[in-house]
């Protein structure tokens, strides 16, 4: 089952890309429609508040639907790839394949940093694909004009998210030589981030910091297409990713594999 | 790094393993010489595997060093690796992985290996390898990661109870496969409890007890040391057991003269003879 887990993943992704691009596609029939129905509902669900190509109120429907369906892949791309990394150490521990591993002349830091360039690989395949399928739909399905710009911000925003907070977990995993207590980690800080966000409507000064929070982004529609979404917190993100990989790297080599 | 110039294959000094304040192995000093068949005994918990996994360079001592053919096993890890074959106790593979393919892939992180040494092994050893490990047998597994120690043809074999859950026709072609190890120069280090396969295996044996060396002695020598056990029966029907080192006559005419009509040996087995040992205390003297 496990060895199914990959290509029956990507399947299923490419499943619901596919059919959401269908059903976009169709939704130029249904803007009509919409475009008949009283102003007043169409704002109770924020339509008309979209500045798209042309201003054309029937194709803010299409954006929105787009945008958002992708930029919900997008964020659950992320935190899939976030969980995967704990794994990437301590699977070999839990089910016992370590010692037979480490008794060959592998050496601990290769080990953990080719572990890493397969995740980087992982998480930038989920971003690009996305994003792709992003472009699709709004390019070539939709026949309107790609933010690119917001796109690829987007796309790096939460590809580094991935990277970091999983990273984080891949640190918290080697010092514990635990999936579980990677996985842990990974989840909260995703609460924290959570938590930040909220708080910050609330409390003015946490905007700043709330900016760290990727859940802050999620309102792609908006962000992505005004091109809103900057390239700090992707700075931010990446710096965070780089020393907790080193740190885990640095953990794994000099812990007992008691 | 070059190694140091030693004659011992294998060279523990002081080597000690502490876990907070339980002892794992305490001073351990012991040379194996090149070409021997070392056993390593001790119930568990006595600090065989703390030891191996030292080696291994999975743990790193408290204090001491040790060496393996002259590399630091601490500082020259990945030298030291290159040069052995590990098997663990608790086989774990790779379930999703064709045998071949998991032969493979350890066997590529040695330098000069070739996969024709472990179709030869797998052969002999009659494993399937081109079957996917999940569907393996354990007495399978264990084949998996015997050929997989041994592909690489390594200076020195680390093994870790190796023949446990082994069926018997498995243990003695494991035991002909050590010996022919032996011969093509390779040293073979393997701990154990079942003290039978070390007598019938092994050129030296160590034991160890709470983490500490009890004794290192040749196996023939603790044979010598060997008590023979009688059950002899009397004419009034009651039988008693009675153990006899050394010359036996005395023992023989004394039991004639108190009316045996029966008289049965059985044999004492080494580890009957080490768990007398283990019963003494720290009096016993090491033997290098």
């Amino acid at each position: 089952m496990p060895a199914l887990a990959w290509p029956l993943g990507w399947g299923v992704y490419v499943f619901v890309v596919g059919w959401s691009v269908i059903i976009i596609s169709q939704t130029l029939d249904m803007t009509q429609f919409l475009n008949s129905l009283p102003s007043s509902i169409l704002q109770a669900f924020g339509i008309e508040r979209f500045n798209v190509p042309g201003g054309d109120r029937r194709l803010a429907a299409l954006y929105y639907l787009t945008v958002n369906v992708f930029s919900t892949g997008l964020i659950v791309a992320a935190i899939f790839a976030m969980f995967v990394a704990p794994g990437l150490i301590a699977r070999e521990v839990d089910r016992g394949t370590i010692d037979t591993l480490l008794a060959r002349p592998l050496s601990r830091r290769a080990y953990v940093f080719t572990r890493f360039i397969f995740y980087l690989g992982m998480t930038a395949a989920l971003a690009t694909s996305t994003v792709a399928a992003m472009a699709l739909a709004i390019g070539a399905v939709g026949g309107f004009t790609v933010p690119w710009n917001g796109l690829a911000s987007a796309a790096a925003l939460f590809g580094l998210a991935a990277l970091a907070f999983g990273s984080i977990g891949l640190a918290v995993s080697a010092w514990r030589l635990s999936t579980g207590a990677g996985t842990a980690a990974v989840a909260v800080v995703l609460a924290f981030m959570f938590v930040l966000n909220l708080a910050a409507s609330a409390v003015p000064w946490l905007e700043g910091p709330s900016r760290l929070s990727f859940y802050t982004y999620w309102k792609p529609v908006e962000l992505v297409i005004r091109e809103q979404v900057g390239w700090d917190a992707p700075l931010v993100y990446a710096g965070v990713a780089v020393g907790f990989t080193a740190l885990a790297i640095e953990i794994f080599a000099r812990r007992d594999i008691a | 790094m070059p190694p140091h110039p030693t004659e011992a294959a294998i060279s523990f000094r002081d080597f000690t393993r502490y876990y907070g304040a339980r002892r794992g192995i305490d001073g351990l000093t012991l040379d194996i010489a090149p070409g021997e068949i070392f056993g390593f005994l001790g119930p568990n918990g006595a600090g065989k595997t703390t030891t191996i996994r030292l080696l291994l360079g999975l743990i790193r001592p408290t204090r001491g060093s040790a060496t393996l053919l002259g590399h630091d096993v601490v500082g020259d890890s990945l030298a030291v690796r290159q040069r052995l074959g590990f098997l663990s106790g608790d086989v774990a593979l790779y379930p999703t992985l064709r045998v071949v393919d998991y032969l493979r892939f350890l066997g590529s992180f040695s330098r000069g290996y070739d996969l024709a040494v472990a179709r030869r092994y797998a052969d002999r050893f009659e494993l399937e390898i081109g079957r996917r490990v999940k569907g393996l047998s354990k007495g399978n597994r264990q084949k998996v990661a015997l050929v997989a120690a041994l592909q690489h043809r390594p200076d020195v074999l680390v093994l870790d109870e190796p023949t446990s859950g082994l069926d018997p026709i498995l243990q003695q072609e494991m035991h002909q496969v050590l010996r022919e190890e032996r011969i093509r120069g390779a040293t073979v280090f393997f701990s154990s409890h079942d003290l039978t396969e070390v007598q019938a295996l092994c050129d030296r044996v160590a034991m160890l007890r709470d983490g500490r060396l009890v004794q290192v002695t040749q196996v023939a020598g603790i044979r010598g040391l060997r008590e023979r056990r009688y059950v002899v029966t009397y004419a009034d029907g009651h039988a008693e057991e009675r153990r006899v080192a050394g010359d036996i006559s005395a023992f023989l005419k004394e039991v004639a003269a108190a009316g045996a009509v029966d008289l049965r040996e059985h044999e004492v087995t080494l580890e009957e003879t080490f768990l007398r040992l283990y019963g003494q205390d720290e009096a016993i003297t090491v033997q290098p």
